[in-house]
């Protein structure tokens, strides 16, 4: 039955997809309707496996899974015995891709996330999406439907596989339905990205093929069981398998410097495309670090972890500035994820529970604070079909409902305390501070961005909101049947993350409290054990 | 008051209720808003709301004894010195680790008598003031200004987050508080967002405030590191380590480093919140916002959390003598600064601005001389007077249509009678002329200086003239010579109406009174005018509090009188000079060059420009650019290798037949040369 339910929840969307690109034109006008059924089918069947979590967690332990389904997909040869080399190592005779996917209390948050941002995205696209409808609905929820298996793959293949498929749909969406540099937009992000992810399939693949061996196994297995502990790795190839983990999955976070295809892809793309880009999209690359990278190559975690700091800091405080000074508020919100993410990466490579929780925490509440500016944005434009910071002022008398949310919004960004911000950027500082393998540095080099977020923050929401009246002439433009302050479906598309704003703020806990002890047994165990005389050394120093 | 009668039974829990019921008011009023009328009655909830915390916190502050307070723990709390811990739930997880079983940063309260003492003037001047915004949010027809409800609203969530400040049993729920207050004083000050000054004004003060709080997160890290770290951490197992129980208890334990750079630290929080120097610039410019605004947040309660945090933290501050002579001389430069600067200005408001920022300097020094429950005295007392003086100013704005420049009216006491004679009593009260509230408080600080160093106490006595003189140059600006009124003001200005009056008077009683809580009158050769002693029951009251049991140094009778000597001095002088409004300020003239220095605010806000704003600013030009030009220049490097080669490559297969055929006739010689070469 949960089984079903997740298998519903990943193939919803793309069934809807094909139907809804299927759909004859007499029913076109139909599609956005359509479409926001199915993105609330997918919401609802996320609700009910989140609503079976707990009790699954108090039956199995910690990294207990809901709706598992585990059953062959592609095998090439077989496991006959007689295939041993003479030395009695296993020859490699075959590999073997499962369909296996669940949910954990790490994937849970996420694929949760993700189910609420696509309803909006779509409620969000009625008015600003007006050509080839069908296409754009259909590769909205094909989108759905590769990050949703993303974070429900069990089988790393698998979760390659999803990860790639991801890029389509969003090529699509920006090369098609951007701004006016859309297709250059489209392909730089398409080709960076891609770049970086066949290095870590190159990576994955080689330790699929020496988990075998270690294992001896003369079929390549790449499930999550096996690949997350691999067995004994060199420190040597762990090192270079880090970096090749590294490539895929730090252009997708962005880790500076390989943020560049960030800030043209999020501007050009329609108002939807940044949402999910920003607050799903981005979190494939955490997600692969701390899902894959971090159990697998734990040496390797720790060799570099002080480089990933360094570099995660200089994403703070350089995606900051880097905000301050851009006129385009969509550019100025798509730096600060930059901006963002290097907090959540400083959390992860403090390598402390209270950090790699912080570090979870931070991506969903970057995707639903993010993702509530770019909506925000995304209104703000559709009237006034501007985001030049010189051009609009004093919209808070006018707009007194946007200006609510987009403050609320801002705070929740910049890390109020009783907002969700806050305690992820509090707990991820605190890691990093306290972390034997980051330090004070880190920690205090870190938290200047608690000062510079508030500064560019505050910069945009005081030019767009207040001060005199400013606004480009014969606008703003009602003209599709929008209101100048936020109409009802506004309203509604943003009501639900001001309450999750509100609500991760106070009760933080009902993410972290299932998450901790599977972080503890899944992820820091893995340092515990495989890198134990290092680890337990390095804590000993630092301790003192 | 009949519920009296109830108080002893009431649990910590009914008074764990005082910040919910501001926030409830705030939010009933924040739905008022959806209604997209401006009802008259908006106030409503939050009057109501905020009322009954004030009633709430009465209760406790008489209460406190009888719930345990002084004595050891009730309750599921532990024992810090005398308080009480309660907590309401468990907030943030700090990760599942063996080492981190039952800790958690928790959302609790901690009641001792300082919470009592902060809570009691905290809510009850917040009433007043609730009470006079509903006059002074009017227009001359008393219909509800543009953003009625919007700004009692913002005054509920303010008094919700200084409660919270207050009550706030650990450091981060401490420091919750403290950016909530930061965000209603942003919310408050950009009131009038489209006067492009005060939306400027109201991002100053919260980035400023940044800039200490990122001090004070700091510290918090730094202090948790220290608790927490080794084999062998000092906290134990359900234990949350940055409850105040719980550092209080182990900070002994520290090294004295450790100790003195947390302290530094948080110092940084406390100078970005109370405006000292150097992070003072926002607060003259806090004065954009309305004027209750002013009174409440920015002089009678938000600006003294920095003090009341330092105070909060005796432990861990008595234990660095470096941290405290940091204070020390961070106050006395403050006091002297600020005081030099309200000399040479003449916007009413911003010379109260910088009369609190040399007040909260005065504070800083009493904390940095070991006397925090002095410190605290001058809190409470400074509320009333302070909030006293600012209402006045407003009343006087009210009437002037406005305008508050002292150089375009003067000789109001005519014009506004009730005003003229509380805005006196609240200047005599700042003054420290004897027997006012101002006069007690003051004079324990000046008597903790001495008792420090006497250049400290001198200091201190300078500034208090400095005080009592730029004090009473506004008053008689303002109040005395000729009746000039601005055309702003109307044909005929008025005096306000009862409901911004009474506050007033209720004030006056507090600017006179408040310091008969700190004084006993007990005949003597060796009292005050033979009947007056200091350290009376507010001191007695705060050995029940984290402040523990401070030293007071004897004698000082004579520092009594020099500083009555020293304020009527400074009256006088002002007097002098002053006494009859002259349109052209002497000041300008006999000081020359020091007195454009002060009217210019010592050039800080130009110096913060230059040095800090436009090269940070430039350096994210830089980055951009880099962006830009470097990375995405290196990139397109590395993409030219296969284009290049493509490039290369293209000619070889143009579709033209010639150099196919060319081609092949050259591959064949060369072939066959070769084959001719190795055969041979």
């Amino acid at each position: 039955m949960e089984a079903l339910t997740l298998d519903l929840l990943i193939f919803l969307p793309l069934a809807a997809a094909i139907l809804v690109a299927a759909l004859p034109d007499r029913h076109a006008n139909k599609t956005p309707r359509l479409a926001l059924a199915a993105s609330l089918g997918v919401l609802l069947l996320a609700a009910g496996l989140a609503a079976r979590l707990p009790r699954a967690i108090q039956r199995h332990g910690a990294g207990a899974l809901v709706g598992e389904r585990n059953c062959a997909w592609i095998a090439l040869g077989d496991r006959s015995p007689d295939t041993a080399s003479p030395g009695g190592a296993p020859l490699l005779n075959g590999f073997e891709l499962r369909y296996h996917v669940g949910v954990d209390a790490l994937s849970m948050p996420l694929i949760l996330l993700t189910a609420l941002l696509v309803p909006l995205s779509v409620a969000c696209s009625f008015q600003a999406i007006r050509t080839r409808t069908r296409e754009y609905y259909a590769w909205l929820l094909a989108l759905t439907t590769g990050m949703l298996g993303v974070f429900a793959a069990r089988d790393v293949l698998l979760f390659y596989v999803f990860f790639e498929f991801t890029l389509i749909p969003l090529y699509f969406l920006i090369g098609i339905w951007g701004g006016p540099q859309r297709r250059y937009a489209a392909s730089k992000f398409f080709l960076y990205t891609f770049a970086g992810s066949v290095i870590t399939f190159a990576g994955l693949l080689y330790v699929a093929i020496r988990a075998a061996t270690l294992h001896f196994d003369s079929v390549v297995s790449f499930d999550f069981q096996r690949l997350l502990s691999p067995g004994a790795l060199e420190p040597r190839e762990q090192i270079w398998l880090f970096a090749a983990l590294f490539c895929g999955f730090a252009i997708k976070v962005p880790l500076f410097p390989l943020h560049t295809w960030l800030p043209l892809a999020h501007t050009e793309a329609p108002t939807a495309g940044s949402v999910l880009l920003a607050g799903v999209l981005l979190k494939l690359g955490t997600y692969g670090f701390l899902r894959l990278a971090l159990p697998m190559v734990p040496e390797g975690t720790l060799y570099w972890a002080g480089a990933l700091g360094a570099l995660a800091i200089v994403g703070i405080i350089y995606g900051a500035l880097c905000c301050w000074v851009q006129r385009d508020v969509k550019k100025l919100v798509a730096y600060s994820s930059v901006s963002h993410l290097g907090f959540c990466m400083l959390g992860m490579f403090s390598l402390l529970p209270v950090g790699l929780s912080g570090s979870v925490l931070y991506m969903v509440n970057h995707g639903l604070s993010t993702g509530a500016l770019f909506l925000v944005v995304g209104m703000l434009y559709e009237r006034y079909h501007t985001r030049d910071l010189d051009q609009l002022g004093g919209l808070a008398r006018q707009m007194p409902t946007l200006a609510f949310f987009f403050m609320l919004f801002v705070l929740s960004s910049i890390g109020l305390p009783g907002l969700n911000g806050f305690v992820s950027e509090f707990t991820v500082l605190l890691a990093a501070f306290h972390s034997d393998v980051l330090g004070r540095a880190y920690g205090a080099l870190g938290a200047t961005g608690i000062l510079l977020g508030a500064v560019y923050m505050l910069y945009a929401a005081g030019k767009i909101l207040f001060g005199p009246l400013r606004q480009p002439p014969h606008t703003p433009d009602l003209s599709s049947g929008l209101a100048r302050d936020l109409t009802p479906r506004e309203i509604a598309i943003l009501t639900p993350l001001a309450i999750l704003v509100v609500l991760l703020g106070v009760a933080p806990r009902l993410i972290t409290d299932p998450l901790d002890p599977l972080l503890h047994t899944q992820i820091l165990a893995r340092f515990h054990e495989a890198a134990g005389p290092l680890w337990e050394t390095a804590s000993a120093a630092g301790g003192r | 008051m009949l519920l009296l009668g109830l108080t002893t039974t009431a649990p910590l829990s009914v008074f764990a209720t005082i910040p919910l019921w501001p926030l409830v008011g705030a939010v009933l009023t924040g739905l008022l808003i959806l209604t997209r009328r401006r009802p008259g009655y908006a106030h409503g909830p939050v009057l109501v709301g905020v009322a009954l915390s004030a009633i709430l916190s009465v209760l406790l502050f008489f209460d406190l004894r009888s719930l345990g307070i002084s004595t050891a723990a009730a309750h599921s709390a532990t024992p810090a010195g005398p308080g009480v811990t309660w907590t309401l739930y468990h907030w943030i997880s700090l990760g599942h680790a063996a080492t981190l079983r039952g800790q958690w940063l928790p959302v609790n309260f901690f009641f001792d008598a300082l919470t009592g003492l902060m809570l009691l003037f905290v809510t009850v001047v917040s009433t007043i003031i609730v009470v006079y915004s509903i006059g002074y949010m009017r227009d001359h027809h008393g219909q509800p200004e543009r953003g009625y409800e919007r700004f009692f609203a913002f005054l509920g969530l303010f008094v919700f987050s200084m409660a919270t400040l207050v009550l706030a049993g650990n450091f981060v729920l401490l420091y919750l508080g403290w950016e909530l207050v930061g965000l209603c004083s942003y919310l408050l000050i950009g009131f009038y967002y489209p006067r492009p000054a005060a939306a400027a004004a109201a991002k100053k003060a919260f980035i400023v405030n940044r800039v200490g709080d990122l001090g004070f997160a700091l510290g918090l890290f730094s202090l948790y590191c220290f608790l927490t770290a080794g084999a062998d951490p000092l906290v134990g197992p359900g234990e949350n380590p940055l409850d105040f129980a719980t550092v209080f208890k182990y900070v002994g334990r520290l090294e004295p480093w450790q100790v003195t750079v947390v302290a530094l630290l948080l110092t940084c929080g406390a100078v970005g919140k109370s405006a000292q120097f150097p992070l003072h610039v926002w607060l003259p410019d806090a004065m954009e916002g309305p004027t209750p605004v002013s009174a409440l947040i920015h002089a009678a309660t938000m600006v003294t959390a920095g003090v009341y945090m330092i105070a909060r933290c005796t432990p861990l501050f008595a234990l660095s003598p470096v941290a405290l002579d940091v204070v020390l001389t961070l106050g006395l430069i403050g006091a002297v600064l600020a005081a030099t600067m309200a000399l040479a200005q003449y916007d009413m408001k911003r010379i109260l601005a910088y009369s609190t920022i040399s007040q909260l300097a005065f504070m800083f020094v009493g904390l940095g001389c070991r006397a925090p429950d002095s410190a605290i005295f001058h809190v409470f007392t400074h509320a009333w007077f302070k909030a006293l003086l600012f209402l006045g100013a407003g009343s006087v704005m009210h009437a002037m249509g406005g305008v508050i420049d002292l150089r375009q009216f003067s000789g109001l006491r005519h014009v506004l009678p009730h005003t003229a004679r509380t805005m006196l009593i609240g200047c005599l009260a700042l003054a420290g002329f004897p027997l006012l509230s101002g006069f007690w408080s003051k004079d324990e600080l000046v008597h903790a200086a001495f008792a420090r160093h006497p250049a400290v106490g001198v200091l201190l006595l300078v500034t208090a003239g400095l005080t009592a003189y730029y004090t009473f140059r506004m008053f008689f600006l303002c109040f005395h010579g000729p009746l000039r009124v601005p055309d702003e003001a109307g044909p005929h200005a008025h005096e306000s109406p009862p409901v911004m009056t009474v506050p007033l008077w209720l004030l006056t009683l507090g600017a006179v009174f408040a310091g008969c809580l700190g004084v006993s009158v007990r005949p003597g050769a060796e009292a005050f005018l033979g009947l007056f002693r200091p350290h009376g029951f507010v001191h007695h009251y705060l050995h029940a509090s984290t402040l523990g049991t401070p030293r007071h140094a004897a004698g000082g009778l004579w520092i009594m009188y020099a500083s009555t000597l020293v304020a009527l001095a400074g009256i006088g002088l002002a007097w002098a000079r002053y006494g009859r409004a002259p349109v052209t300020d002497p000041d300008a003239r006999t000081l020359g060059p020091l007195w454009r220095l002060w009217h210019a605010r010592y050039y800080f806000d130009e110096l913060y420009d230059y040095a800090l704003v436009r090269p940070l600013r430039g350096l994210g030009r830089l980055f951009c650019a880099t962006d830009n030009y470097g990375l995405d220049g290196l990139l397109w490097a590395i993409a030219a290798v296969p284009r290049g080669l493509a490039f290369g490559l293209h000619f070889l297969q143009r579709g033209a037949l010639q150099t196919y055929a060319l081609g092949m006739v050259i591959g064949l010689v060369a072939l066959l040369l070769l084959w001719n070469w190795t055969v041979a």
